[in-house]
């Protein structure tokens, strides 16, 4: 029993230690990235008419002009305590200014999540109990249309379709008041709200469809059905147990898939989230901002990969043990 | 970025191409104009531009006052400054036109009038101007006064702020308080540019005891919320000395571009949609037969800086073959979709004194004659770089690719995102697209090609062009100044740096709600960002 405490503690604190790598890793590779981006934000700032002298007074304000490395570390501690630094083009902190954007997209993604996740395992689970029925076919062939457009090719129509110029049911564009609660504006959300969850939900169908057939084939499915055990019970009991742990993976994929795909969606809507932020930042050269939007993402989706994880793990005992352990 | 950027002008296309097809599903497509019939219409304003006014009030309640007015505006950014002397952004322009005032604007007739000004006037020679200002408070209630005045100059120059670039003339301290409400300027120099130059938003006049977090100004409206990005929200000031506010509450939304902003007001969520994109008319038509646009002719223009301190710009010759080589015509007529006027190559259409040169015609022919007579081997290579700073940029850069193309040129676009674009190689294009005018013939020499001028791109520097600038500026006496002007313009049309190929319209698409639409020619920005004209009706 405590040995198998300490396999588990030891399992956290491994994983615990690779996010951590993973994440400074991320961080890094931001961080040169948006340094080695070209123009500048104090020529963003003062525009084309700035002279020289301006320019270099408002780098030496900001800090620009200090060595790299120094900038580096600055950041970096200050994000390890937690602190997202302040925006250099609006000299507010970061948290207050993408506060808002950042709980707009929260709601949204977990919104469309709630929506995608059930939605997706209840047709994949149906369409893999009948191969090569309808639903079956109906999935595949509306998964290749749809992953075969960007998400904002989707948005358009359904802005045209729904709002503009077809029927008239729907507000066309998702600029929300920040200082009214996201839920009284819920006519607002509906259209970016589909069309992220009709961009992602095919790609999840498609895998949960594919992940639950491969089961129901397999051989210990076989020998339950052939054990008489009903089909019902084959389903719940042998084949989605194992079905679980993969698909969680694939569960956190759509969930990034999602809050990525809301950059391209929350453009077409003017929706103020985080994604039309981090465009907006990217545009203005605001590079604190950048630089801790993108790790701030990072760090939720690497979060999310490690409770996908554990909890896969609660199902799969097998992985709890050493690689090449004893039987 | 890229990708976003390139999914922008893709958008562009599919939204149009969608409209335009879903057009024939809604009852609307009749009243789908096709871009002569636009023109025409932009036309008809275009020639009355003092009546521009009436135009838009035919659509409202011309007694209307109260109300919520939301403007659609592509976009705000998180760089939008609260002080007006910093701001660069449309956000930063819209915070101050609303919260202040300059002493002086370019009204609807394009000229300039005083503003916080009652009057700017000069002494015996241009080096001397005397101010006096209107009976104006601020929004805590305090009077306008002199001291306000010098404070808000000397700011400029002690702390370095852009103003202090615009305004070399000017001697900080040189200013003097006369009384309460008059002072006197003494220039370093004798120029007629001083009132012009006042024009500009960021030369906005700001209390003593300034403070950009909490932004008291003189103007129309005072700011109630500020969301970085998203939004904007002003109250109506009444004390305003002015005319209006007429509506109580503006709202200045947040759209990523004109596509959103259409879309907006064809649902509903907008008023007034600021300045979109001339092909977006035709979308917005048939998703919203009752909207109405609101069109007139500026000097704004998107001009062609030719680099001549790079090859092959250094040679006039080579200058002068790509302005024949460019056709204006088609460029109004395909990237503006008729909303343009043509431009010969100098600045500043509203000046009073801008001179009626001979219209320069398209000829490849010629433009290949030129550049073989001096030596050049056809095709010439040219490198453009270019960048989306305004929504039409992109399709006149490809256009005059390809209009090149038949006069003996090999342009080469390099497409870049605007902040590369204004980044570290600003200024060192051969060739590039700029945004500029707004301005009078002066100011807009005085900024850009004059020795000395601050932004001088094209690096251009002509000695006889400046002894004329400098005796022009000095003239008070204006039909010896028109005289000057017109030597001056001549000398851009012959060897000039930029290719001016249009000026553009400014279009503003608006609910049939709104009224008291009016004209600034010569202004930056819808209306010139006055909304404090416009009237809603219930």
């Amino acid at each position: 029993m405590g040995a198998r405490f300490g396999q588990a503690a030891l399992w956290c604190a491994r994983r615990l230690a690779i996010m951590v790598g993973m994440l400074l890793v991320v961080a890094t590779i931001v961080f040169l990235i948006t340094q080695a981006l070209p123009g500048d934000l104090p020529r963003q700032i003062l525009g084309q008419a700035a002279t020289d002298a301006q320019i270099a007074r408002l780098s030496e304000q900001m800090g620009l002009d200090r060595p790299l490395i120094v900038q580096y570390f600055e950041w970096l501690g200050g994000m390890l305590r937690g602190d997202l630094g302040v925006s250099l083009a609006s000299g507010t902190p970061v948290a207050t200014l993408m506060g808002p954007r950042i709980a707009a997209t929260a709601f949204m993604v977990t919104v469309a999540a709630a929506i995608t996740l059930p939605a997706a395992f209840a047709l994949g689970i149906a369409a893999a109990r009948r191969p090569g029925g309808a639903l079956d076919h109906a999935i595949s062939g509306t998964v290749f249309v749809i992953m075969s457009m960007p998400e904002f090719v989707i948005a358009i129509a359904l802005v045209a379709i729904l709002a503009t110029n077809v029927f008239h049911v729907l507000p066309a564009t998702a600029a929300l008041d920040p200082r009214i609660p996201i839920w009284d504006q819920a006519n607002l959300i509906v259209l970016p709200l589909i069309a992220m969850v009709i961009t992602a939900l095919p790609h999840l169908t498609e895998s949960v469809k594919a992940t639950v057939r491969e089961e129901l084939s397999s051989e210990h499915v076989r020998w339950a059905r052939l054990s008489g055990i009903p089909e019902r019970t084959v389903l719940t009991r042998y084949a989605l147990a194992n079905v679980v742990p993969p698909s969680l993976q694939i569960c956190v994929q759509t969930v990034g898939y999602l809050i990525g795909g809301t950059i391209a969606i929350e453009t077409v809507f003017s929706f103020p989230g985080i994604g039309s932020g981090l465009a907006n930042s990217v545009m203005t050269r605001d590079i604190t901002s950048i630089q801790s939007i993108a790790v701030l993402i990072a760090a939720v989706l690497i979060a999310l990969y490690a409770v996908a994880d554990a909890v896969g793990l609660v199902f799969t005992p097998r992985a709890r043990r050493p690689v090449g352990g004893n039987r | 970025m890229s990708r976003i950027a390139r999914h922008m002008t893709l958008r562009r296309a599919i939204v149009l191409a969608l409209a335009l097809a879903l057009a024939g599903c809604s009852q609307s497509s009749p009243n789908t104009s096709d871009s002569s019939d636009a023109a025409d219409a932009a036309d008809s304003t275009a020639t009355d531009g003092g009546d521009a006014g009436d135009a838009g009030a035919e659509n409202g309640d011309t007694e209307a006052t109260g109300g919520t007015l939301r403007v659609g505006l592509a976009s705000l950014s998180d760089a939008d400054a609260t002080d007006p002397a910093e701001a660069t952004t449309p956000g930063g322009y819209v915070l101050a036109k609303q919260l202040f005032d300059t002493l002086t604007e370019f009204g609807p007739e394009g000229t300039w009038v005083g503003r916080l000004a009652e009057s700017v006037t000069a002494g015996d020679t241009a080096d001397v101007w005397t101010v006096v200002l209107r009976d104006a408070t601020w929004h805590d209630g305090t009077p306008v006064t002199s001291d306000d005045v010098i404070a808000s100059f000397k700011r400029w120059f002690t702390e370095d702020l852009p103003p202090a670039g615009s305004l070399p003339f000017v001697d900080p301290d040189g200013i003097q308080r006369v009384d309460e409400k008059t002072l006197t300027f003494n220039l370093s120099y004798p120029t007629v540019v001083f009132p012009e130059a006042l024009t500009s938003p960021l030369m906005a006049i700001v209390p003593q005891d300034f403070d950009p977090a909490n932004p008291i100004g003189s103007g129309p409206f005072t700011l109630s919320s500020n969301d970085p990005g998203i939004r904007l929200t002003f109250a109506a000031n009444p004390d305003y000395w002015g005319e209006g506010p007429y509506v109580d509450t503006l709202e200045v939304i947040s759209y990523a571009d004109g596509t959103s902003e259409t879309n907006a007001l064809s649902t509903g969520q907008i008023d007034l949609a600021a300045n979109i994109d001339p092909t977006l008319i035709d979308v917005l038509a048939a998703q919203s037969p009752d909207s109405g646009t609101f069109a007139y002719p500026t000097s704004g223009t998107l001009t062609w800086a030719m680099n001549v301190e790079q090859e092959p710009f250094d040679d006039v010759a080579v200058r002068q073959a790509l302005r024949l080589a460019v056709d204006r015509q088609q460029i109004i007529d395909q990237v503006y979709n008729g909303f343009g006027r043509l431009g010969n190559d100098y600045f500043s259409p509203f000046d009073p004194m801008y001179s009626d040169l001979p219209q320069r015609e398209r000829d490849p022919e010629a433009a290949k004659q030129m550049l073989t007579d001096a030596g050049y081997e056809l095709p010439v290579h040219v490198e453009l770089t270019g960048a989306p700073n305004q929504p039409t940029s992109d399709r006149q850069n490809e256009m005059i690719v390809a209009q090149a193309a038949e006069a003996g040129f090999d342009i080469t676009f390099n497409k870049v995102d605007v902040a590369t674009f204004y980044g570290d190689a600003y200024g060192t294009y051969p060739l590039s697209l700029s945004y500029w005018g707004y301005a009078g013939i002066f100011d807009q020499a005085a900024m850009t090609i004059i020795k000395d001028a601050p932004w001088n791109g094209t690096k251009w520097n002509d000695p006889e062009f400046d002894d004329l600038y400098v005796e022009a500026v000095q003239t008070l006496d204006e039909s010896a100044r028109q005289e000057l002007v017109e030597k001056m313009q001549t000398i851009e049309y012959e060897r000039g740096p930029y290719i001016v190929p249009i000026f553009v319209d400014a279009i503003i698409a608006h609910s049939p709600k709104v009224s008291g639409m009016t004209a600034y020619p010569n202004t930056d920005g819808p209306l010139g960002y006055n909304f404090n004209l416009l009237r809603l009706a219930a």
